[in-house]
């Protein structure tokens, strides 16, 4: 049975990047979900690979080459053969990281908006024994080419949040972040498609583990902007995430 | 009777003696099978003593008992929506579990892609 904090550290963590010895790195599972991102995939695994030899490319019924370019790039592949979306990748990818034995897991991007120094970062308070779930934070840290109308939606999901979830954090939307082992096994997306993002924040809220924020650095590309959800998502998301909160 | 009424009640009466049937047989869940027939005996008799449904709306409040069969078949549609969708996320979320399992039952890795470029 899960011990519920009552005072959960949501502090924010503005310590250097700290660096990880390989025996720490050899338990770190990155997840990455992909969906059509061939283009870029194989780039962000030979990026992250480069330090983390355990990386999990969950490739959700992507069109193109995908899966073929992350097993090339040395990932470990699986393949959903039909699109199930992103919140049931993540689940996929933290179901076999617990699997092969991870100690951490971490979620990663794979239209490289997030960045490897990172994935220390967030570890870190995790390997202190500070908390069990660290949250990337881009309005902690930092983020480049944001759009003002994407800010201003990031903004208004972090206001809903704070109302519906009654969870103080200064970014809910963020898909970088680092789970325990104990803490990943503890997580269970439902909601497969992109309001799993608020369901997962009010399950870090419910399972009775601490967590807090880091200061993550998130950069927008071109193409991570055309890969990325549409405003007009928003309400997609909320429907989801409210029917499902009144259905369960 | 009306000519409404010969085409309409004999329908109803099928669709009564046909969930009879079924429930007999006993194919298909027992208390949807029996929801259906209190669904088609309701409108059977609406059909059959409009009168009736007129009472009923005015003690309600209503005027008519068209209006009060328009209201329910109404509400009814919107809760008919709303267990569908409920039913059809369950069936989502099935789906999803099961292609999760495939999924991590066959990971792939350096020196398979080949393969799994054919298979694709």
């Amino acid at each position: 049975m899960a011990t519920v904090q009552s005072n959960p550290d949501v502090s924010a963590e503005s310590t250097a990047a700290p660096s990880l010895p390989p025996e720490v790195r050899e338990k770190v599972y990155i997840v990455i979900p992909a969906y059509n991102e061939g283009e870029k995939v194989g780039t962000v695994i030979e990026e992250v690979r480069a330090l983390y030899p355990n990386v999990v490319v969950v490739d959700d019924g992507s069109k193109d080459e995908s899966a073929a370019i992350s097993a090339r790039a040395g990932a470990k592949v699986l393949r959903h053969a039909i699109n199930r979306g992103q919140g049931a990748a993540l689940q996929t990818g933290i179901d076999f990281a617990i699997l092969q034995g991870a100690e951490f897991v971490v979620t990663f991007d794979s239209d490289g908006q997030h960045r490897i120094e990172d994935i220390p970062v967030l570890i870190a308070p995790i390997l202190e024994g500070k908390w069990d779930i660290s949250l990337g934070s881009r309005f902690l840290g930092g983020v480049e080419n944001i759009k003002l109308s994407r800010k201003w939606l990031l903004r208004l999901g972090v206001l809903f949040t704070r109302i519906v979830s009654r969870v103080k954090i200064t970014d809910t939307h963020n898909g970088l972040r680092a789970f325990s082992r104990r803490a990943a096994q503890r997580i269970q997306i439902t909601l497969d498609r992109m309001a799993h993002a608020s369901e997962l924040i009010d399950q870090v809220r419910d399972c009775g583990l601490p967590y807090g924020e880091v200061p993550v650095h998130i950069r927008y590309t071109d193409y991570s902007k055309a890969k990325g959800q549409s405003s007009a998502g928003a309400f997609k998301i909320i429907f989801h995430y409210l029917f499902k909160r009144m259905t369960s | 009777m009306n000519a409404f009424q010969w085409i309409v009640l004999p329908i109803l009466g099928l669709l009564i003696v046909e969930r009879f049937v079924a429930l007999l047989r006993g194919s298909g869940q027992r208390r949807v099978a029996l929801f259906w027939v209190a669904v088609w005996i309701g409108a059977a008799v609406a059909i059959a003593w409009p009168e009736l449904t007129t009472s009923i709306a005015e003690q309600l409040g209503l005027r008519r008992g068209a209006d009060l069969v328009m209201y329910f078949a109404i509400l009814f549609s919107f809760v008919g929506f709303y267990m569908i969708y409920v039913r059809m996320r369950r069936l989502d979320a099935n789906l999803t579990l099961l292609v999760r399992k495939l999924a991590i039952e066959n990971p792939l890795s350096m020196g398979d892609q080949d393969t799994s470029d054919k298979s694709s």
